[in-house]
């Protein structure tokens, strides 16, 4: 196959380099029916990515496991469940931003005895929805804090008797002045309350400060040669997840059983448990297949299914709760609204003296995972720069917004996108081209981030860097565009008002969970042998789409050291599958991934002992599986401790932050028409730097899908809030990237491993939102000549700096 | 509750009547009434496309096609596309180039593709974008998708040319036509 030559592998010094287009596939499917046939272990295929030990699957594009029931319309998401007998749940919400709860009036006119309601007394646990500061209710009882803000449940037998029941409640209320505005949030210490309202949230609207500091950045930037300082804003961005939030439940012996869409199933242990006020061994969570996530479906689901389960526990009867699009949109989180700050401070020869990072995020109602959002956003705040003056001072505060939360990279893209866009105003600055000043700037093995974490072998960012401009024809193409804007007047037609540009951002992505979290989570996986000579494979990492599915039994089976058909998944089910932490923050392939490999050796190891030495033959080992299966109970869990000598400080934010970073250089060239303002994307290079591509296949969608959820962030995703709400919270108004707005995109992984794990992977699934953005700004800036340091940067942005 | 009509159609080649109200979406009873639960509700509003069928050979968004409107229709979904266990050519090459990731606009992109297909056995690119742009994907950035339906247009054209099949369905293994089964799809350029 020609496709081969422009795919496959190469070897350059001591990193591997996978390129995009591996096309030809092998491998089985051991859970759709259509087993792929032949040899797993890949015969001659040009450009085989080096094997790390003999028989395994990893690093080959097989294909995913999930897939041929997806393809048939088989797989079952909640809202495929069947219906007989479930009652709907819906919910009674605020209609204001702000306000007193006074009560609830129920129009007699309804009969009420045809339904179940239930309101904040009913709930016999604790009425929290426990994220991480547990001050959002499931059900609010005092105040409102939100539009939206739910303060009743009602079950019905069906949608219509359900929609007449929400209508007949009316939601007495005070208003309160409500607080949308950020940059205002925060109130003074000493402040007392001047108007009638209450802070938001605790005595000040703060919800989480951290300042992370280095060196001396103040003295340095009084020293430094050239002090260059910029302001940046990102939008709020929806997730827009084709499958809207949707859970099921039900009663089961004395505890009740939870079937949904999510991305965590043991949060929602805790979640109902602590809402019922029952053991968590009663609460057992079996997810449904989970139509996309993207962080949108780690926090949320544990207030559904409180409320779903509140429903359940009072009817004694399954209740579903599945969105509309229009409710999901209005009432679920977005990504954080972020302004940052730069000030920064450079010698006369272009290299970084001082760093002054002031980061702010709005927060919305709720803290729910705002702390640890922040706590990336800072840590990723100065980029992947050597500097050794830096001080980052970083807060999330409350609006009357409905809460924020998780959204694929956590607070890094924001980051990000500050970082590099004023760098590239920084070079102009200098009178230094942008490549220049980076390539004089980027971290190098041994260097330390603003934390002080100290950089392994895999610190090159340098090689990503280089390898970008050269896949890009960076300078080629950047020559080509001034060429072409050059030329402008003397084209006739509507090219004549066309303009383009290319630029370009480097940017880094922390590996698996912030600072202890990991060490907190301690996640467990579980490898069993079978009597039919397979290993059964348990974890509780959620298939959103990402393949998970596909590389965990790539991982299990690099760790036996057997070809893929060795491989099974268990059914994930909280009451027998382990708890391997929550399916967010890049870490299946580093983390889960690690304990795979772990599990898998020492599973070997005991078969080998029991057969009494090695077993080099794969139909031999697992034929000795097999027996030691019958003989009795094989299995092997694992179970995550940090590696020897990571350490952070979490109180002063030093040390180590993550376990590693991938690195990333996206180079994006567009075209932009001054008459209609849009923009254009007329081709992305993205080359990144993964430590260990276990599924080059499913690698590169990956990178393809952030790509297009960031490019839609960067150039038409704006959510419109009028009065606390989202006015445009439909498909029709909040526009995200089809078929059409995609340029091509070229897909170039390197892999420097993470020398703390076995298999040297560092994370992938977020990093990709972090480049498009910046690298789009800056090529405006390269076409128009004009700063763009606010995204989304739409047709009426662009018109209007024309003005 | 209103009166209920009688609606007597076509579905994935098999004749079919049912119950609904006037109310009813195509979507809805295709899900609740037949249990065909391919077709998904993305944004129940006509602008994600998951919940799309073919309606006498034209893609339809079924969440706004009255059920009524399939009087006499012939409608195919994601769950008549493979012919007795072999896998249709889109969905073959979905396989084969991992054209899909959660799944959920899967079934609307394929039944929309095998419409294209059928009337254009050989669209350009920028063709296969322009009628793939009703459905949305948040997963996959599209770029594999389009290559899929490029796949299987080659494949579809190939098992023609050498007089194999002619239902438009031919199964996935039997490429008669020699070469592989999913032709290493071409660099965008």
């Amino acid at each position: 196959m020609d496709a081969m030559s422009s795919g496959g592998s190469e070897h350059v010094g001591a990193e591997r380099i996978v390129a995009e287009r591996i096309d030809d596939h092998q491998g089985g499917d051991n859970r759709g029916g259509d087993p792929g046939g032949g040899d797993n272990r890949g015969g001659d295929r040009q450009g085989t990515i080096e094997r790390r030990s003999a028989g395994a699957a990893m690093g080959q594009p097989v294909r995913r496991w999930d897939t041929v029931a997806k393809l048939r319309g088989e797989t079952r998401f909640v809202d495929d469940l069947p219906r007989a007998g479930v009652l709907v749940g819906g919910t009674v919400r605020s209609p204001v931003p702000h306000g007193r709860l006074l009560g609830l009036r129920f129009d007699p006119a309804f009969d009420w005895s045809t339904v179940t309601v239930v309101t904040a007394r009913d709930i016999p646990g604790e009425n929290v929805c426990p994220i991480v500061y547990r001050d959002q209710p499931v059900l609010a009882f005092d105040r409102v804090r939100y539009c939206g803000d739910p303060v009743a449940l009602i079950a019905a037998e069906d949608e219509e008797t359900l929609q007449r029941a929400l209508d007949a409640v009316a939601v007495d209320i005070e208003p309160l002045a409500s607080l949308f505005d950020a940059r205002s949030a925060e109130l003074p210490p000493e402040a007392t309350v001047v108007s009638a309202a209450p802070p938001v949230y605790g005595t000040n609207n703060l919800y989480r400060r951290i300042e992370i500091n280095k060196g001396n950045a103040s003295e340095a930037l009084a020293k430094a040669a050239v002090v260059v300082e910029g302001e940046y804003e990102t939008g709020a961005q929806e997730h827009l997840y084709l499958e809207p939030q949707g859970m099921q439940a039900e009663r089961e012996g004395g505890g009740i059983v939870l079937r949904g869409s999510m991305q965590c199933p043991y949060y929602l242990v805790e979640a109902v448990a602590v809402n019922l006020g029952i053991p968590e061994s009663q609460v057992r969570v079996v997810p449904c297949a989970a139509g996309g996530g993207f962080g949108g479906k780690e926090d949320f689901p544990s207030l559904l299914a409180g409320h779903a389960a509140l429903l359940a526990w009072k009817s004694g009867r399954p209740v579903r709760m599945v969105y509309e699009r229009v409710e999901d949109i209005r009432y679920t989180s977005k990504r954080h609204p972020a302004w940052i700050r730069h000030r920064t401070g450079f010698t006369a020869d272009g290299r970084l003296a001082g760093m002054e990072v002031e980061l702010l995020l709005d927060g919305g109602a709720y803290s729910t995972l705002s702390p640890l959002v922040l706590q990336r956003a800072a840590v990723h705040a100065a980029g992947p720069y050597a500097c050794d003056h830096v001080r980052i001072d970083a807060r999330v505060v409350a609006t009357n917004h409905p809460p924020r939360g998780a959204f694929r990279g956590f607070g890094g893209p924001q980051a990000a996108f500050a970082m590099e866009t004023h760098l590239d105003r920084c070079a102009t600055r200098l009178g230094l081209d942008p490549v220049e000043l980076r390539r004089r700037n980027l971290v190098r093995p041994g260097d330390t981030l603003a934390t002080g974490q100290t950089l392994g072998a895999d610190g090159n960012v340098r090689t990503v860097l280089d390898r970008a401009l050269a896949e890009s024809r960076f300078v080629e193409r950047r020559a080509a565009c001034a060429a072409f804007n050059a030329a402008a007047d003397t084209r006739t037609g509507a090219t004549r008002f066309h303009r383009r540009g290319i630029g370009l951002s480097c940017f880094m992505h922390g590996t698996g969970l912030n600072g202890n979290a990991e060490g907190f989570f301690r996640s467990r996986v579980f490898i069993d042998a079978t009597e039919n000579g397979r290993f059964r494979v348990s974890t509780s990492q959620i298939e959103l789409g990402q393949g998970t599915e596909t590389i965990v039994a790539q991982l299990a089976a690099e760790g036996l050291g057997v070809s893929l058909d060795g491989i099974e998944l268990a059914p994930l089910d909280t009451a027998v599958t382990p708890n391997s932490g929550p399916t967010v923050a890049s870490r299946t392939a580093a983390v889960i991934g690690r304990l795979l490999i772990e599990a898998g050796r020492r599973l070997r190891t005991r078969v080998e002992q029991f057969h009494g030495g090695p077993l080099a033959d794969e139909s031999e080992f697992r034929a000795a599986a097999a027996r030691l299966a019958a003989a009795g109970a094989t299995r092997e869990v694992a179970e995550y401790t940090p590696p020897p000598g990571f350490a952070w400080d979490e109180a002063r934010h030093r040390g180590d932050a993550y376990l590693g970073f991938s690195w990333g250089c996206y180079v994006v060239e567009l075209e932009v028409d001054l008459l209609t303002g849009e923009t254009r994307p007329l081709d992305i290079t993205a080359v990144q730097d993964i430590g260990c591509v276990v599924n080059p296949m499913l690698a590169s969608g990956q990178v393809e899908g952030g790509v297009v959820q960031a490019l839609g962030w960067a150039l038409m995703e704006t959510a419109v809030w009028r009065d606390g709400q989202m006015v445009n919270a439909n498909m029709t108004d909040y526009v995200i990237p089809t078929a059409v707005d995609v340029p091509p995109i070229h897909v170039v992984f390197l892999e420097q491993p993470l020398e703390r794990l076995p298999h040297g992977a560092k994370g992938l699934g977020e990093l990709p939102h972090e480049g498009p953005a910046p690298a789009i700004a800056n090529a405006l800036r390269h076409a128009l000549g004009r700063d763009f340091n606010a995204i989304p940067i739409t047709p009426e942005t662009i018109l209007a700096s024309q003005d | 509750m209103s009166k209920k009509l009688h609606v007597t159609t076509t579905v994935n080649g098999e004749a079919v009547e049912f119950l609904c109200e006037p109310r009813q979406s195509l979507l809805e009873v295709l899900r609740e009434t037949m249990r065909l639960t391919g077709a998904k509700e993305g944004c129940n509003n006509g602008n994600c496309g998951a919940c799309t069928v073919l309606m006498n050979g034209v893609p339809v968004n079924s969440c706004i096609v009255l059920a009524v409107e399939a009087e006499g229709a012939k409608l195919e979904t994601v769950e008549g596309l493979a012919d007795h266990g072999h896998l249709h050519p889109l969905q073959s090459c979905f396989l084969e180039g991992a054209a899909l990731q959660c799944g959920i606009c899967t079934p609307g992109f394929l039944v929309t593709a095998k419409a294209l297909l059928d009337r254009n056995p050989n669209p350009s690119e920028h063709e296969i974008r322009f009628q793939l742009a009703n459905n949305l994907c948040r997963c996959t950035g599209y770029d594999k998708i389009v290559r899929a339906v490029q796949a299987a247009a080659a494949e579809l054209r190939a098992t023609k040319a050498c007089g194999a099949g002619g239902s438009g369905t031919v199964g996935h293994a039997d490429a008669g036509c020699g070469g592989p089964a999913v032709a290493g799809p071409a660099k965008t350029t």
